[in-house]
């Protein structure tokens, strides 16, 4: 979305033109081509496999459902991202009981212990002494520390330091104004230090 | 620019985000301040660290699955029209269904009450004795009683009744009933038979034996298909002919089978075998 700019816009609308006019592969195209993208957002939103395939899944039904009456007011990721994240959020609301019962809450796993106490939630299959933490297990805690924060710092975070877009790119998805993004960004990336200090 | 305010503006001036005065504040503020300039380092290798995720891609058959989400959604949208569009024609139908539906699983369950709650019953002794062994000796009359409520309303003392039963089975056979009114409607005393095609003679029979002013006065029902097998009537001794005559003219007992148990001057007791012998 970012990085190719006009042309990848182009070609989606073009795949949108196509679709709208009868030719239903044009849709395969669109999937084929974000699937990942919509997948590891999803993904990061839930920190959960399962639940990342289910939510990308139901991302591109409704993107199916809706698309012939997509009105080229935001660009097709604009919108295939806004649509992505708020299926993730419904998600988590319907989810959040059953979540937070797999959780457990560790206080300074990794932090030093002069260190401000930080919090950090992880699964409790996360578990490992702090000498035994190798990559796989220090990539399950920065999952977790993005799972835990609250879901508008969690979405611009996603955006900004996974998807890699711009600020304004970020506004577009969110719905949020520059300042917001700006803002957000920063508290989340302040409560990731805290979380994440020990790691660092 | 105090440190708490810069360390709030780090996150924009990592990402080059800054206005341009504000971004050369904070520049100048990270040259002379070391605690704030680790805080960009420790904020630079969050982010770092974060970017390092791996990428988590979907499965491979993750089109496939969507199309068959897809599918699947079609054809709940397609029941749904069919079960309830246009809502105006399809509700009042579905709601006059479900009432018959209701009235009709009411009905059933009615009728398959257990009805002795309903309707005292009382056997007589000889009833009892050939109801005997028998794990529950009401189950075999249950059925019965539905028709008994009827009854009751009318019924007299000492008047006799014969229920052909088709509505009840058992091992898909067809139920027959005979009684008796003991008190005036309120109990009853009677038989119950499953079975065959002799049994439908029963009723005949029971009517020829009150006729001659006889009495049924057991029953013997089969303790594990309990299909009546027999009855023993009691009957003045004098009809005992007319009793054999008539019933020749039933048709399926034209060859009875029967046993004189007893017989003296006044009456004559004696066996009648209703099953085909097995």
């Amino acid at each position: 979305m970012n990085s190719q700019g006009g042309n990848v816009n182009e070609e989606d609308a073009l795949l949108i033109k196509a679709f709208d006019s009868g030719e239903k592969a044009a849709f395969d195209k669109l999937v084929l081509k974000y699937k990942n993208r919509v997948f590891n957002i999803c993904y990061r939103f839930l920190a959960d496999y399962e639940e990342a395939n289910d939510c990308a899944q139901e991302t591109f039904v409704k993107i199916y459902r809706s698309l012939k009456g997509f009105r080229f007011e935001s660009t097709f990721s604009t919108w295939l991202y806004r649509i992505a994240l708020n299926t993730c959020k419904n998600k988590v609301a319907s989810l959040e009981s059953r979540l937070r019962k797999r959780m457990v809450r560790l206080d300074s796993p990794v932090g030093d212990p002069g260190e401000e106490s930080c919090t950090l939630e992880v699964a409790s299959r996360a578990l490992s002494p702090r000498d035994e933490i190798d990559r796989k297990e220090k990539e399950a805690i920065i999952e977790r520390a993005i799972y835990s924060l609250p879901q508008d710092q969690k979405a611009v975070i996603i955006l900004r330091d996974i998807d890699l877009l711009s600020y304004e790119e970020i506004a577009k998805v969110t719905g949020y104004n520059l300042g917001t993004v700006k803002s957000k960004l920063a508290r989340a990336r302040q409560a990731l230090r805290e979380k994440l200090g020990g790691l660092i | 620019m105090d440190c708490s305010r810069v360390r709030e503006l780090l996150s924009g001036y990592m990402d080059q985000a800054l206005d341009l005065e504000t971004s050369e504040i904070v520049r100048k503020h990270l040259l002379d301040c070391k605690l704030c300039s680790e805080e960009l380092a420790v904020l630079k290798g969050c982010v770092k660290e974060i970017l390092s995720l791996k990428q988590v891609k979907a499965p491979e058959n993750f089109l496939q699955m969507v199309h068959e989400r897809i599918e699947r959604d079609f054809e709940f949208k397609k029941i749904v029209h069919k079960f309830f569009i246009p809502l105006k024609v399809k509700i009042p139908l579905e709601l006059v269904g479900v009432l018959g539906v209701v009235f009709l699983v009411i009905m059933v369950n009615r009728a398959h009450q257990p009805l002795s709650l309903r309707q005292p019953v009382s056997f007589t002794p000889e009833a009892n004795q050939s109801l005997k062994g028998l794990e529950d000796p009401r189950a075999a009359i249950l059925p019965v009683i539905t028709s008994l409520n009827a009854l009751s309303a009318t019924a007299r003392t000492g008047e006799s009744f014969y229920l052909s039963q088709g509505a009840f089975f058992q091992n898909a056979l067809p139920v027959y009933t005979a009684g008796r009114v003991i008190e005036g409607g309120q109990s009853f005393e009677l038989s119950r038979y499953t079975g065959n095609e002799y049994n439908k003679e029963f009723p005949k029979i029971a009517n020829i034996v009150e006729s001659l002013g006889g009495a049924i006065t057991f029953v013997h029902l089969d303790k594990e298909t309990r299909l009546l097998e027999s009855l023993t009537v009691r009957i003045p001794s004098n009809n005992y002919p007319v009793l054999l005559d008539k019933l020749k003219e039933i048709s399926l007992v034209a060859n009875p089978r029967l046993s004189v148990i007893r017989k003296d001057e006044e009456s004559t007791e004696l066996s009648i075998e209703l099953l085909p012998s097995r």
